[in-house]
């Protein structure tokens, strides 16, 4: 699986730096980074809640 | 048994209604306040999601809001996508965790210089001395409000939001207040277009809108807008959260004794206080088409709570939900609501109140409640003290 962030729709609200601290982290620009673009699956049901908690939809999980 | 959010009775504690809707009603209505309410955790979640679905255009209090006034001064929470992106994207940058952080030394002088009389003291009142003051400095000097004018202010957003016992007419001092408060609003706008400040409020004059043409400024009733929504979003709920602290606090000394010994679990304890006593205790929305609930429909058009108090209280979702535990594991917080129009603040509330604690903490390792001098805020969905007399113990 892999990770990906808009950049144009996060607002920087770390809900997903809390949720997965090791899978995403906030910028200078105040925006989410993805540490880790291709997780393990062992880190699947983190992902997923970000994803899932992210107050604007930034965060995209595309399979392979 | 029903539910009325505008019962005295109810608001002193809300919990054993809650729990019996969840047993016996998942899906309750009620036929003379005409709404209908989710109160298990599994139900209100996806419900605050699905915006399409459960629209905030009409408000997110139950009693009937003015469309006009609604119209008049647009605030992002009670508008739907995409009006409701656009304004929220204007001001999102200012309440990021690294923007938010950069105000912790203000946050924490002015903690300090608020509990210093209490000290002298050995007590005073949490609410009126310290969980009120605290976030209303906080949030009115972000937006630039000058300070002879803050207490005032401030006493409007209370006065504006109080409700008579057990009905959802609004009452005429609270309507007053309303006005008063857009009239400041207005005024200072006015005063700070001639002579800016580095205040937020300012930031909005030059902020240019997306419309589907192309953008706009805003006009003087969207800044309104935000200056209401900011001023009372950013006060009530964290003077709220701050309070049931320390009554929670003082209930419960061997978990007041945790955060102390471990400062590092005070984050942990933050987000136990949210769902064991949630400020904001429900979200009402506009249900937009024909949705079935346990065998019901709830037709489009109806009012729907999403009783958040209650589904923080859920035994499917939390052990023991009653107990307050510091260290509960929190996987789904709902305190900050969830969805679209997650707490624009959630970063600030947070900081704030662990500040506000670590201070507190350093200064009252024992305190003690006056229980009976307690008052409670009667609010539609903001659940409160007015007033919390404490004093130090030895
Ligand atoms: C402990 C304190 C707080 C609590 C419990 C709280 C709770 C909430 C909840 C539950 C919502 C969602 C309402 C809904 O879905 O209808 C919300 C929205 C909001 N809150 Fe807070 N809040 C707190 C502090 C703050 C602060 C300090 C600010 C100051 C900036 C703030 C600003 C807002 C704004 C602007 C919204 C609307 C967001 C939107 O519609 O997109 N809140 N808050
Ligand atoms: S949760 Fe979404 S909006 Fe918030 S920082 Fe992460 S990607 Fe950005």
């Amino acid at each position: 699986m892999r990770v990906i962030v808009d950049p144009v729709l996060c607002e920087g609200n770390g809900v997903c730096t809390q949720v997965a601290p090791e899978i995403f982290e906030l910028g200078d620009d105040d925006r989410a980074r993805v540490l880790v673009e291709h997780p393990t699956e062992a880190r699947r049901a983190e992902v997923e809640t970000a994803v899932r908690r992210c107050p604007r939809r930034a965060i995209r999980l595309v399979e392979g | 048994m029903e539910l009325n959010p505008f019962s005295y009775e109810f608001q002193e504690n809300p919990y054993p209604i809650y729990r019996w809707l969840r047993d016996h009603e998942p899906l309750h209505r009620n036929e003379q306040l005409e709404f209908w309410a989710l109160s298990r955790f599994r139900d209100v979640l996806p419900s605050l999601v699905d915006w399409a679905t459960y629209s905030s255009a009409e408000g997110v209090v139950l009693e009937r809001l003015d469309p006009k006034m609604l119209e008049a001064t647009p605030m992002m929470i009670s508008l739907d996508p995409p009006r409701h992106d656009r304004l929220r994207k204007l001001v999102s940058r200012a309440f990021t965790p690294r923007r938010v952080e950069s105000l912790e030394p203000f946050v924490r002088a002015t903690a300090i210089r608020l509990l210093e009389p209490l000290v002298a003291e050995g007590g005073g009142d949490f609410v009126k001395d310290f969980s009120t003051p605290l976030p209303m400095e906080v949030i009115f000097t972000l937006l630039g409000v000058p300070d002879a004018d803050r207490r005032q202010l401030r006493e409007w957003t209370d006065v504006a939001l109080e409700r008579d016992p057990d009905t959802p007419a609004i009452p005429a001092r609270a309507l007053e207040a309303s006005l008063n408060q857009m009239r400041y609003w207005y005024d200072l706008i006015g005063e700070l277009r001639r002579r800016p400040n580095d205040g937020l409020m300012c930031g909005l004059f030059e902020a240019e809108v997306e419309t589907d043409g192309g953008t706009t400024r805003l006009s003087d009733g969207e800044i309104i807008g935000f200056c209401t929504l900011l001023g009372a979003a950013g006060n009530e709920t964290t003077t709220k959260l701050l309070a049931n602290a320390a009554v929670l606090f003082a209930r419960h000394p061997e978990e007041y004794r945790k955060i102390l010994a471990d400062p590092a679990r005070l984050s942990g304890a933050i987000e136990e206080i949210l769902r064991h006593s949630s400020p904001a205790q429900y979200a009402a929305r506009t249900v937009m088409r024909d949705v079935e609930w346990y065998g019901r429909t709830v037709p489009q058009g109806a009012r729907m709570l999403l009783l958040i108090g209650s589904a923080n209280r859920d035994e499917r979702e939390y052990r023991d939900p009653d107990r307050f535990d510091v260290d509960r594991q929190i996987p789904e917080p709902l305190g900050f609501g969830q969805g679209v129009h997650y707490c624009l603040g959630a970063s600030l509330a947070r900081l704030e109140t662990r500040v506000a604690l670590e201070e507190f903490g350093k200064r009252f390792p024992r305190y003690a409640v006056d229980e009976a001098g307690c008052r409670r805020v009667h609010m539609s969905n903001v659940h409160g003290f007015a007033s919390v007399p404490f004093v130090r113990c030895a």
